[in-house]
């Protein structure tokens, strides 16, 4: 069913990284992948490989949770890792009809494909231990300054909050219009493409007249309770401060970064 | 006791429409539990709708706490005296944290930190969601959604609290809880104006207003207004079995009162009768 | 007489494998017979809702099996589309299913569904339309802009225009204001006298049940508690109170007396009933 769906992943939990002010997670995670980008030999990589587990390690959340995100990539970087393997430049180890395989080429995609999981495993990093709506938040002071020049980060941010508190709502509403649907005899899942579109109009029909209905009453709600639309002389119920724990995680970062620029100076074997 | 919403006169028609609310008066003592009770389409959540300027009368003055609801300068405050519940639990809650949905008003009237976590956890506890406070909303039940709804309006300490359909949606157990919710709120005097179609809730108000056509129809103590029972079922409406009871055994010849409303009440007339009839 | 539904053992689980997961229905067996007319009463989550919905084949069970006439409705090459053509279901809030521009289609959805022909649609929708009580000048309006009870008996009708064999309604008085509540009511009572057809309500409301039907089903924790008469349930109605159930307020009352030493039954449900057990104790010479 269609609400066994879980969306904005999170784990809740109590670890070192779950405790970090989200403007600094969002801000590591930005520098994590510049981290990942400067990183270009294989002592590098060896480096940035145990960098990342001791992270995950942190997080106390099972490694596996972390690799079934890539699971959906693995045709992306199948193909691009063949594509790497195949067309790049050097002197050939083998060579057959268009196909030249080089060492450079093989270097290349196993760096890439180190680089994509790295990549992915970080943004679940925070959004596995970030609530989507501290996470929202999150950007939404850290944007703060933004709105100075006319940016519309309160508004954003409140579409973005909205939006996750009505997702499982609709969700679960798609349900029992789909099943009410089906009570009547309706068929979603044989026929041609036509006839399957057009199938669709007994769900979406009603549940944009839910959604506006709903919009309506909350814009309505929200208004009763003193909402104006503006983010002027509005104060937050959570605040957040940035702690020792917090400088130390950007102070460690940042060392990594410098470790990681110094580290492509040393070569293993050429790599 | 003085009155804190007067309707003078009001009429209210949607911009061509036929009017909807029609020359009706009323006044609201501070610190009473009014129930305004009539069938769908009686005009009842229209004027619910007034007493925080969602709507403002075609003609005649709704004052709320002095202020005049046709004025748009005083939106803000009535806004924050009058505080709204509304039908429908899901949508009325913003938030995805307990506790932030509560605080949202708090947020929008700019109030401070320390004083908004304070007043978050005290408008939690008044409607017994306190355990809650981190949990996500969208995974209560109805009855503890509504009652969060209503935390997120206390929290800004109005002076009043309309409820429009508040338990149409909710099971035995989830109306149940939401009506004890208000009560405690009207002993620790908050204005309460719910408006309802069940007469049992109706019942336990301190006041009954009964609303037909746009028109008020009857209006005083429930015990008053349920001994009407004819003209309610006349306009689609219920008296409490209790009162039916009554009713029957009158007609039986039986000398009952007919002012019963409660289970209680209905308890000790029956045990009154029945222990008299042992007696001789 | 063979039973025209059939449940044997039948359970279902929620998310299996998940940390969610959740028994909902639990080895339920029953035996609903033609011309029935039973009501379905619980607390929410006591399993109600998931058991209409293995009824018509939208639910599969976990494990057990449901019969139709004699039939296993997930055996291989049972058609489970004509199981909800056969055992109509109308969802809590069904005016949120409508979508068609004008009443008749919307009504027409499920016959058009079933491949009747035009004429039969046509004779269909009129039929139902007069079942639910609404006026045929309504026909060509939108569903839309009609009120809440009436957006209510339309979609009602859409689900009675299959001509179900078996009827289940979900909550259908939800929301309605008192008057609202007995006409629907009685306009499905109506209707089960004169198409002899079976009918499931379930409702929160016991009232409501002791009202028009003649069987009452009660589920506690996913399973089924009692399943017998109107009668014999409410003369077990200490247990229902106990068991949280939203039981009239005359019931309560006469538990009460029977609590304080009165020799009155207890199996009290109307205010006519009530009327009557107290001329009785009181010798009926009053009169």
């Amino acid at each position: 069913m269609i609400k066994d769906i879980t969306l904005g992943q999170f784990f809740p939990g109590n670890s070192v990284i779950h405790k970090l002010d989200p403007r600094v997670k969002i801000i590591l995670a930005a520098l994590y992948i510049a981290f990942l980008f400067v990183v270009q030999t294989a002592v590098g990589y060896a480096f940035a490989i145990a960098a990342t587990l001791v992270f995950v390690s942190l997080t106390k959340i099972p490694l596996k949770m972390y690799l079934r995100g890539l699971k959906p990539l693995l045709f992306i970087l199948i193909f691009t890792a063949l594509l790497n393997v195949f067309y790049s430049t050097g002197e050939p180890l083998v060579e057959f009809w268009i196909f030249k395989i080089t060492a450079d080429g093989i270097k290349n995609a196993i760096f890439m494909i180190l680089r994509i999981f790295m990549l992915v495993i970080a943004t679940s990093m925070l959004t596995y231990t970030t609530s989507p709506i501290v996470l929202t938040n999150g950007l939404e002071r850290l944007l703060s300054p933004l709105s100075k020049i006319k940016v519309p980060v309160h508004e954003f941010s409140m579409m973005m909050t909205i939006a996750l508190r009505f997702i499982p709502t609709l969700l679960e509403e798609t349900d029992k219009i789909m099943n009410a649907q089906k009570a009547r005899g309706a068929d979603f899942e044989t026929g041609g493409l036509i006839k399957r579109a057009k199938a669709l109009a007994p769900i979406l029909i009603p549940l944009f007249i839910s959604a506006f209905r709903r919009a309506d009453e909350l814009a309505t709600a929200m208004e009763c309770r003193c909402y104006t639309g503006s983010s002027e002389g509005r104060t937050h119920l959570v605040s957040y401060s940035m702690s020792g724990r917090d400088v130390i995680a950007l102070i460690v970062v940042i060392c990594m970064i410098a470790i990681a620029v110094l580290l492509n100076y040393v070569r293993f074997f050429g790599f | 006791m003085s009155a804190i919403i007067t309707a003078e006169n009001i009429t209210f028609r949607y911009s061509e429409g036929k009017d909807i609310i029609k020359n009706l008066s009323l006044e609201i003592e501070e610190g009473d539990f009014v129930a305004i009770l009539g069938h769908n389409g009686s005009g009842k959540s229209t004027f619910a709708k007034h007493l925080n300027a969602i709507l403002t009368p075609s003609e005649g003055k709704v004052t709320v706490a002095g202020l005049d609801t046709s004025d748009d300068n005083n939106l803000a405050q009535i806004r924050r005296t009058v505080g709204m519940v509304f039908q429908n639990p899901d949508n009325q809650i913003i938030a995805t944290v307990v506790e932030e949905d509560v605080a949202f008003a708090l947020e929008n009237l700019g109030v401070e930190q320390n004083e908004m976590i304070r007043r978050v956890d005290e408008a939690l506890e008044t409607v017994g969601m306190l355990k809650f406070k981190k949990h996500s909303t969208t995974q209560l039940s109805g009855g503890q959604k509504q009652r969060i709804a209503i935390a997120g309006v206390i929290a800004m300490n109005p002076r009043i609290i309309v409820l429009d359909e508040p338990t149409a949606m909710l099971d035995p157990q989830g109306r149940e809880d939401v009506i004890k919710t208000v009560k405690k709120l009207n002993e620790q005097g908050v204005t309460v104006v719910l408006i309802t179609h069940y007469m049992d809730e109706a019942a336990q108000a301190k006041r009954v207003v009964v609303i037909d056509e746009g028109e008020i129809l009857i209006d005083g103590t429930p015990h008053y207004v349920f001994q009407n029972a004819g003209l309610l079922t006349s306009v689609g409406l219920d008296v409490p079995q209790s009162t039916s009871l009554m009713f029957l055994l009158r007609r039986y010849g039986v000398k009952v009162p007919l002012a019963v409303l409660t289970e209680d009440e209905c308890i000790s007339v029956l045990s009154d009768i029945l222990t008299r009839k042992n007696a001789t | 007489m063979n039973p025209i539904l059939k449940a044997e053992n039948l359970s279902h689980v929620y998310g299996v494998g998940t940390p969610f997961e959740k028994v909902a229905i639990d080895n339920i067996n029953l035996e609903i017979h033609e011309n029935e007319f039973i009501g379905v009463i619980g607390r929410t989550g006591s399993g109600k809702s998931t058991l209409i919905q293995h009824l018509n084949g939208i639910l599969r069970p976990s494990s057990g099996t449901l019969y139709y006439d004699g039939e296993d409705c997930w055996a291989k090459g049972f058609s489970r589309n004509a199981l909800r053509f056969n055992v109509g279901l109308v969802f809590q809030y069904p005016e949120y299913q409508l979508f068609e521009e004008t009443v008749e289609k919307d009504i027409a959805f499920g016959p058009k569904n079933m491949g009747l022909t035009q004429n039969e649609i046509e004779k269909r929708v009129a039929e139902s339309l007069r079942f639910v009580g609404l006026d045929d000048s309504v026909r060509t309006a939108s569903p839309f802009e009609l009120s809440g009870g009436q957006k209510r008996r339309v979609a009602i009708a859409g689900i009675m225009a299959m001509d179900p064999k078996v009827l289940i309604l979900d909550e259908p008085t939800a929301g309605l204001d008192p008057r609202g509540r007995d006409e629907i009511l009685n306009k499905i009572a109506d209707y089960r006298v004169e198409k002899k057809s079976t009918v499931i309500l379930v409702s929160h409301n016991m009232e409501d049940i002791s009202r028009v039907c003649s069987k009452v089903l009660v589920m506690k924790d996913s399973r089924v508690e009692m399943f017998a008469p109107v009668n014999e349930v409410f003369e077990r109605s200490a247990e229902l109170c106990a068991m949280g159930l939203n039981v009239p307020q005359v019931t309560r009352i006469f538990l009460s007396l029977k609590e304080k030493g009165f020799d009155v039954p207890t199996s009290i449900y109307t205010p006519k009933q009530a009327c009557d057990a107290v001329m009785k104790l009181m010798g009926g010479g009053e009169r």
